[in-house]
């Protein structure tokens, strides 16, 4: 039950990403909400469970997106299983870990993309703007979903 | 005389008490009022962004009429859920004739085109996506090039460049740029944009780049016209 309750949260965050209005001010980046997820899965549930969030998250992104299939999944897998892996060195109650967090996952999802978009200064540009704003909805994110958590008792 | 005096003030408050009830019906009418000019504020503004649409659908209606391709209109109804990748995604897909490889337009110019066309769905990958290539025209020169969209550090704006121009080619700023109709996916004389600037290649210097504004404004894409073949 808890599994479905956070893949329907993936689908509505993925949706509610597509129509995020593009801010050019900031190098044309949008707001992305699925590495806050991923890193929240990967800070709090077990490993198994956090790759299998991360892949749907990065499969229901490419499936909205016109970016080869399969290119966010393999970044968000890889992330998950790297955040699972160093979990016991971060203090997940932290904001600026949970800042760090969704930055680094963010990150890693451009870095794959630098694989078909080409890198550039721009885009190296472009991938700090991206992380730094994931980092700042990471922390709205958990500060959320672990209020949601006590307040319903989710797992 | 006394009882008079005494009673005077009296008789002056009750003059104030018709006051004092219209008060009480002026309170009642102006928070009545108040409700109704919410509703017509409303209503003013659902007309205005009806009239709005109504503005943009004539446009469309007006290049459905002038051009000999068939043309299917749809909406826009999301953008790409990735940073790294410009598109949209329209309400209209296989069923209504819509294949892959298809030029998107409006009534300012060229957006893009299809890509990845499901049933009722089709992606639209813009031009000002480094991945989306036109062969395109100086329209007084008649000079050819590749336009394709640029990621530039501090990009404050969506941006072209049209690039393999012949380096002695004189290129005026806000000259038209058009489609050229070579490589079979975009008709020959679809606007682009203009010219802003041109500037020999720094790498090869055989051939000049030519930055571009766009003609349409890729933020504020709402409907738009998909050629979806000959008449």
């Amino acid at each position: 039950m808890n599994t479905l309750i956070a893949i329907a949260g993936i689908l509505i965050a993925v949706a509610l990403q597509a129509r995020m209005p593009t801010l050019w001010w900031l190098g044309g980046v949008h707001a992305e909400l699925l590495p806050a997820l991923v890193a929240y899965a990967a800070l709090t549930t077990h490993r198994r469970r956090a790759l299998a969030l991360a892949l749907v998250a990065g499969l229901t992104q490419d499936a909205l997106s016109a970016a080869p299939f399969g290119i966010s999944a393999l970044a968000y897998g890889i992330a998950a299983i790297v955040t699972t892996g160093l979990r016991e060195a971060l203090d997940r109650d932290l904001p600026w870990m949970q800042w760090s967090a969704g930055a680094l996952i963010s990150m890693t999802g451009s870095i794959i993309a630098f694989f078909a978009v080409g890198i550039s200064f721009g885009n190296v540009l472009k991938m700090f703007m991206a992380a730094s704003l994931a980092g700042l909805v990471t922390v709205v994110i958990f500060f959320v979903l672990d209020y949601a958590r006590l307040a319903w008792g989710f797992e | 005389m006394v009882f008079v005096q005494l009673c005077t003030p009296f008789v002056e408050l009750g003059d104030y008490l018709p006051f004092v009830q219209s008060r009480r019906l002026l309170a009642k009418e102006n928070e009545q009022l108040r409700h109704d000019n919410d509703l017509l504020r409303q209503e003013v503004r659902a007309l205005g962004e009806t009239g709005r649409e109504n503005l943009r659908l004539r446009q469309l209606l007006d290049v459905k009429q002038h051009t000999a391709f068939r043309t299917v209109t749809a909406r826009v109804i999301g953008r790409d859920a990735s940073n790294w990748w410009r598109s949209l995604q329209i309400d209209r897909g296989s069923d209504d004739g819509l294949a892959d490889n298809m030029a998107v337009l409006n009534a300012d110019g060229l957006i893009g085109k299809t890509i990845s066309v499901s049933r009722g769905q089709a992606r639209v990958l813009l031009l000002i996506d480094p991945n989306c290539k036109a062969a395109a025209l100086l329209q007084d020169t008649r000079e050819p090039g590749v336009v394709s969209g640029v990621e530039t550090a501090f990009n404050i704006s969506p941006h072209l460049t049209m690039t393999y121009v012949n380096r002695d080619a004189k290129v005026a700023p806000g000259e038209s740029v058009i489609t050229s109709g070579l490589g079979g996916v975009f008709p020959k004389g679809i606007l682009i944009g203009a010219t802003t600037r041109a500037r020999i290649n720094r790498q090869t210097g055989m051939y000049q780049d030519v930055d571009i504004a766009p003609a349409v404004d890729f933020r504020r894409l709402e409907e738009v016209i998909v050629i979806a073949g000959q008449e």
